[in-house]
């Protein structure tokens, strides 16, 4: 279990989250190949889509708490090497996990819908690790 | 839930190989909910038997999908109602492995 936080803290993580998974995807995406692998840039651009939405819904979600949404930072590093295709989709993979874990972070610290909210965005990060290679895990977002 | 799987598996031993993957986590989430501490197993989550045994491999399959999808969305309702954070990332958890188990098989 991790240190309970309160919910618009975790919202603002996950927002957190969301902003560097936008970025890393665009910034992906840019680095692949549209002729040579056009499934993994099909791929890269959905998740893109993907995490803009759930950016903006999270920066909704947190207004109506009252607070301020956390901006964007400048530019995020990729976790990993980002040359070949292969690279590209290991490092999509890892970042793809680290939203879902701060989606499993959310359901723990929410309630109502926000905590709804956390479980449907859970449910399709996990789906969305398996783009990239990653096998069924027991517990996603854990 | 392993034993719906059991029962439709007995009779199309072709489709054991395709639900596997599911069995196990079903095992695995049992196993979970054995180590919480207090070792208090929760009611389980109903799931409704097939109806009849369907010929067709594939028919019997797709029983199986609807009742994943049935626990898939149990599950999520139940995360969404836990009284404990920390039950509620459990259930949640469950429920987006049923999802990515799915999603392969």
């Amino acid at each position: 279990m991790s240190m309970p936080l309160s919910p618009t803290t975790g919202l603002q993580e996950s927002l957190a989250a969301e902003h560097a998974a936008m970025y890393l995807f665009g910034f992906l995406g840019a680095r692949c190949s549209e002729s040579q692998d056009p499934d993994l840039f099909a791929e890269l651009s959905t998740s893109f889509v993907q995490h803009r939405h759930s950016r903006d819904k999270l920066q909704q979600l947190i207004a109506k708490h009252g607070a301020e949404p956390l901006p964007s930072a400048i530019a995020y590093e990729p976790p990993g090497p980002v040359t070949t295709a292969a690279e590209l989709r290991r490092t999509a993979l890892v970042v793809e996990k680290r939203v879902t874990l701060a989606y499993g972070q959310l359901v723990e610290n929410t309630s109502g819908a926000d905590r709804t909210y956390a479980i449907g965005s859970l449910s399709a990060s996990a789906l969305r690790e398996l783009a990239y290679g990653a096998a069924p895990q027991v517990l996603p977002g854990s | 839930m392993v034993r719906t799987i059991e029962t439709i598996v007995t009779a199309h031993p072709k489709v054991r190989s395709r639900v596997a993957g599911l069995t196990a986590l079903h095992q695995a989430h049992l196993a979970t909910f054995s180590g919480l501490p207090g070792n208090k197993t929760p009611a389980p989550v109903p799931t409704k038997p097939p109806v009849a045994h369907p010929k067709n491999p594939e028919v019997a399959y797709r029983q199986i999908a609807v009742a994943e999808q049935r626990l898939q969305q149990s599950l999520a309702k139940a995360a969404s109602e836990a009284r404990s954070g920390a039950l509620a990332r459990l259930l949640a958890g469950m429920s987006a492995s049923i999802g990515q188990h799915l999603a392969v098989a």
